[in-house]
């Protein structure tokens, strides 16, 4: 897959008309410095040796240079953005799941209370409304309106807040709806009314019970939301200018940065081959049914 | 779905109709699934919310104060007041009008995506699940590669391929959104064709093409539409995001995305240059999704 996705990210970026020294509106660059230029970055060798060269560079973790900033190595200009993206995504992560959780296994208990409507509105509002439009809500709110935080900025730890907020809102409420539907499918499950019948804590049938087998579906379907985070939100770093690596994502589109591309692409496959990687496994953790490699008795 | 009857006689046995049962009322599932849609506050909420957007937006020729581009330089910044009920931008735009149109835009480019996406998902997934072998191992080898690329960035490259405009953003949004549909369109067949109404069918002498028109295609259709539907709030978000960044629809044409990357410098001072055109937004997105979970809830009882 990562194969598949590799070459055809490297066939498409070379198929499309233009390139980052064609002729454009700005002028066209005299001949020898066209050609020369090409000889530099290699782009004059046929695709499958240029393919072949930049997989071989890239398993050493060497992405080459960057068209957009020649003085810098892809590897360093996303070893100093990432590291601001993961210090958002990882917060963010925390509070999502963390308060997702919370609000959704509240949700379940109290099932058709006014604290489960409340619940499920806000997290249908946290589902649909595009992150950049709650980004901009915040922004009216906290720091014009109160006045308390400041619009934007990268470096103090309130930069933190408007930020972090923004970008866990949405899989807050994924988590918790995810969270609520779970729980309560295995309230109604057959071992949870025989571990009530044999008398058990009603603490002990929530933890032992119930949590642990909605914890599937978690798994199943909001793990993979993770890389996501990860990566960062473009709309989210625009719009509180943070320097991460969320600009990337257009600057290097926008103007045919190879490189870049090719590296910020194997980087979200990357992760998410880890992620799936790690959900296989989790599962043969919480449910012992579940085996890799084998028949599954499921 | 079986049409559901009820009869005068007695539940105890079956309904026969030579021994005088009459059936009282005999109705088919879109009328429990539309009885069931009604229902639905929220999704009753959603439609009222979608049509009152509709005429906003597609009213816009007539009921906007002024043209989208029409400007005022010596009335610009203007906070909201009974002349400008929406305030007046950096460049003397009346900003009600603007914020009309732009609704047009984005209803625009989310049916039209959504027709695209239908255009390229629905077909493949016909022939994906009707032909199967060779043709299906390609298309679904296409989905599930397009499905690892990352779509965003997919779509900010072939948007500055093209250029931006608004056919260009319906084509890009259209052609990054056709996966879901065609999978699932893949996947009713699938189980349908194992049907035996279907091999009836077959053995009676019809066509793949009429067999597909007319035995797979009505009973595939519930969870088709439902898709479609939560596709379009989806298709307008991706319009509205693109255009945030500044890639997707420029001016003149009035996009609500592009009005609130606009706005952003400014909204320290015009904070409702920021806060309407994000009401439109979020406004767009909830009605939509509203009627969308509605229609799943009502077309497919067993989801939950």
């Amino acid at each position: 897959m990562l194969f598949a996705v590799s070459v055809i990210a490297f066939l498409l970026m070379h198929a499309v008309p233009g390139g980052p020294f064609a002729p454009d509106e700005r002028g066209r660059l005299p001949e020898a410095t066209r050609v020369a230029q090409l000889a530099k970055y290699g782009l004059d060798q046929p695709l499958h040796i240029q393919y072949v060269k930049y997989m071989w560079n890239a398993l050493q973790l060497d992405f080459g240079v960057p068209f957009q900033s020649p003085t810098e190595t892809v590897t360093g200009l996303i070893a100093r953005a990432w590291p601001v993206t993961i210090k958002i995504g990882v917060p963010t992560i925390i509070l999502a799941y963390g308060m997702g959780s919370i609000l959704g296994y509240i949700a379940a208990l109290k099932q058709n209370s006014w604290i489960d409507y409340t619940v499920s509105f806000m997290s249908t509002m946290g589902i649909v409304v595009p992150n950049f439009v709650v980004a901009i809500w915040l922004l009216l709110f906290f720091s014009i309106y109160l006045g308390w935080l400041d619009p934007g900025g990268w470096g103090k730890p309130q930069h933190y807040i408007m930020p972090v907020l923004a970008y866990s809102l949405a899989p807050m409420a994924l988590v918790a709806r995810y969270t609520r539907s779970s729980i309560l499918e295995v309230m109604r499950s057959d071992h949870v009314r025989t571990a009530r019948a044999k008398g058990l804590h009603e603490r002990k049938v929530m933890t032992w019970h119930v949590s642990r087998n909605a914890l599937i579906p978690f798994v199943t379907i909001l793990l993979p939301e993770i890389p996501n985070i990860l990566t960062g939100s473009i709309f989210i770093e625009a719009t509180f200018r943070i320097p991460g690596l969320g600009r990337f994502f257009v600057t290097s589109a926008q103007g045919r940065d190879y490189p870049m591309i090719l590296a910020l692409v194997l980087l979200i496959a990357v992760l998410w081959g880890v992620t799936y990687i790690i959900t296989d496994v989790l599962y043969t953790v919480l449910d012992p049914r579940i085996r890799l490699g084998g028949r599954t008795s499921h | 779905m079986a049409l559901q009857v009820s009869w005068n006689a007695s539940d105890e046995r079956p309904l026969d109709l030579t021994r005088g049962d009459k059936i009282v009322h005999a109705r088919s599932a879109s009328y429990y699934a539309l009885r069931r849609f009604m229902r639905n506050k929220l999704a009753l909420f959603g439609i009222i919310l979608v049509a009152a957007l509709c005429i906003f937006g597609f009213g816009a020729p007539i009921l906007a104060p002024t043209s989208y581009s029409f400007a005022d330089l010596m009335s610009a910044n203007q906070f909201p007041s009974r002349e400008h009920p929406m305030g007046t931008d950096t460049i003397g735009h009346d900003f009600l009008s603007r914020v009309m149109y732009g609704t047009r835009t984005s209803l625009i480019v989310g049916f039209a995506a959504v027709a695209v996406a239908c255009a390229i998902g629905i077909p493949l997934g016909l022939i994906a699940g009707l032909r199967g072998g060779w043709a299906d191992f390609a298309i679904m080898r296409v989905v599930e590669i397009m499905t690892a690329f990352p779509g965003l960035l997919f779509a900010i490259f072939l948007m500055t391929v093209l250029g931006s405009s608004v056919s260009n953003i319906i084509f890009v949004i259209g052609i990054t959104s056709w996966l879901t549909i065609c999978r699932l369109m893949r996947a009713q067949l699938l189980t349908l064709r194992e049907q035996e109404y279907v091999t009836a069918a077959r053995s009676a002498g019809a066509t793949d093409v009429q067999i597909a028109l007319h035995h797979l295609l009505p009973n595939a259709v519930a969870p088709i539409i439902v898709a479609i539907t939560l596709a379009i709030p989806t298709a307008i978000f991706a319009e509205a995001g693109l255009s945030y960044l500044g890639i997707g629809i420029n001016e003149p044409t009035p996009s609500l995305g592009k009005m609130v990357a606009d706005s952003a410098p400014y909204i320290r001072l015009y904070w409702y240059l920021g806060l309407f055109p994000t009401l439109a937004i979020a406004l767009i997105m909830l009605g939509f999704s509203f009627v969308g979970d509605g229609l799943r809830d009502a077309l497919d009882p067993r989801q939950v």
